[in-house]
């Protein structure tokens, strides 16, 4: 985003933050908490949600000194936000496919009780690797499928596949 | 039921495409043409578009009210990592204008705290271990006491009271001393030391002179 064009609302706090003002960063906390929960919970799920919000918040903390304010920081932020909990998800994944080998493989599985309707978090949850965070991103978060294939690190056609895909899964879920 | 990936229909794969309006003019209007005949995809997009508008519409959470402190008591063991790990790359260009201040003052009273302990420490050293040599032993300072009221001797060298005699022999001793230190700075032109003895001694010298002066233009009747 053109710096001269907005001024940067959170130039000040961070400014303060990065020489550790505690208080500052608290004010920046608040602004942008619940986009950066929402996010969570969408990535992560519920449960993590809080958990997740926290790391992002501390590894903003620990990066405060990079921001050179060539891009306003809540554009910053919530980059950051997308790579903590992605990679968190991953983690998370990877957890659950050790526990039980089986259940990511199931996720996308249909479901066997053609009656049962689920709201979009279950559906969210549901969504096997890769489609989950390219339908978050897209349709929730705002991201271009540029933006998408630079922040999952695949190619643009990738993305738009992806994320056909789970919309079109999205859909027998949620409107059976 | 819907049943997707199931269909040979070549647009099925760019429905999504259509919907985010990502398709060129001329693609949209051969997809538009084929949705006037298919059933299939015409309900696809329809849903699409409403799976869309309910992932967009999703509601937006406050975090719970126990994160900040969470948060806050995790930045007060990182404080450390975060000054040190960056403060090298963070002020490797410019040194921020509060940091300059601070370095500003610290320096001022470094060199105000230890320049006040260096002189205090050098003026006792030399009144303590510095002894004079004998050419400049100064008159004590009692014998300038102002004169006492009263009629003065006269200013005749011979005709001066024998009290006085002593002052007027100071006077003598200090120019003849005076004398010396000036000789001696002027062969040693940077000792300061022997630059202040002559000060002082010129100083007494002409304080006792202005005061036998007083007295002897008193004492010869001089107003």
């Amino acid at each position: 985003m053109n710096r001269g064009a907005t001024e940067d609302p959170d130039k000040r706090d961070v400014a303060r933050a990065a020489r550790g003002d505690t208080r500052a960063f608290e004010r920046i906390y608040v602004t942008h908490s619940s986009r950066i929960h929402t996010l969570a919970r969408r990535i992560l799920g519920s449960e993590l949600a809080a958990d997740g919000t926290q790391d992002v918040f501390v590894h903003a903390w620990e990066q405060l000194g990079k921001f050179r304010g060539e891009s306003l920081f809540a554009t910053l932020l919530h980059r950051l936000a997308v790579n903590v909990l992605l990679r968190q998800a991953e983690v998370a994944r990877r957890i659950a496919a050790r526990i039980a080998p089986g259940f990511v493989e199931e996720l996308e599985a249909p479901m066997s009780d053609a009656a049962t309707t689920i709201d979009i978090d279950s559906a969210l949850a549901r969504l096997g690797p890769g489609l989950r965070e390219v339908v978050v991103l897209h349709d929730m978060e705002g991201y271009t499928h540029d933006e998408i294939a630079d922040v999952l690190a695949i190619s643009i056609s990738a993305s738009k596949m992806r994320l056909h895909r789970g919309r079109t899964l999205l859909r027998e879920w949620i409107l059976r | 039921m819907i049943t997707p990936f199931e269909t040979d229909d070549p647009w099925q794969d760019r429905l999504s495409e259509y919907v985010d309006g990502l398709l060129a003019a001329p693609e949209a209007s051969a997809l538009e043409a084929h949705l006037q005949t298919c059933e299939s995809c015409r309900r696809a997009v329809a849903e699409l578009r409403v799976v869309v508008d309910r992932l967009r519409s999703d509601r937006i959470d406050k975090a719970p009210e126990d994160t900040w402190p969470r948060i806050a008591n995790r930045l007060g063991t990182q404080t450390v990592q975060h000054t040190r790990g960056r403060w090298p790359t963070r002020y490797s260009g410019s040194i921020q204008t509060g940091t300059l201040r601070k370095i500003t003052i610290a320096a001022a009273l470094t060199v105000t705290f230890v320049g006040g302990i260096w002189a205090g420490v050098a003026l006792s050293l030399m009144q303590s271990v510095w002894t004079p040599p004998g050419w400049m032993t100064v008159i004590p300072r009692r014998l300038h006491i102002p004169p006492r009221p009263g009629p003065l001797p006269s200013y005749a060298a011979d005709s001066i009271p024998a009290e006085w005699i002593p002052l007027q022999r100071s006077v003598a001793e200090l120019d003849r001393q005076l004398a010396s230190a000036s000789a001696a700075l002027k062969n040693a032109p940077g000792n300061e030391a022997l630059r202040r003895v002559v000060q002082q001694l010129t100083r007494e010298r002409d304080e006792l002179r202005v005061l036998l002066d007083s007295v002897a233009r008193g004492h010869s009747g001089i107003r």
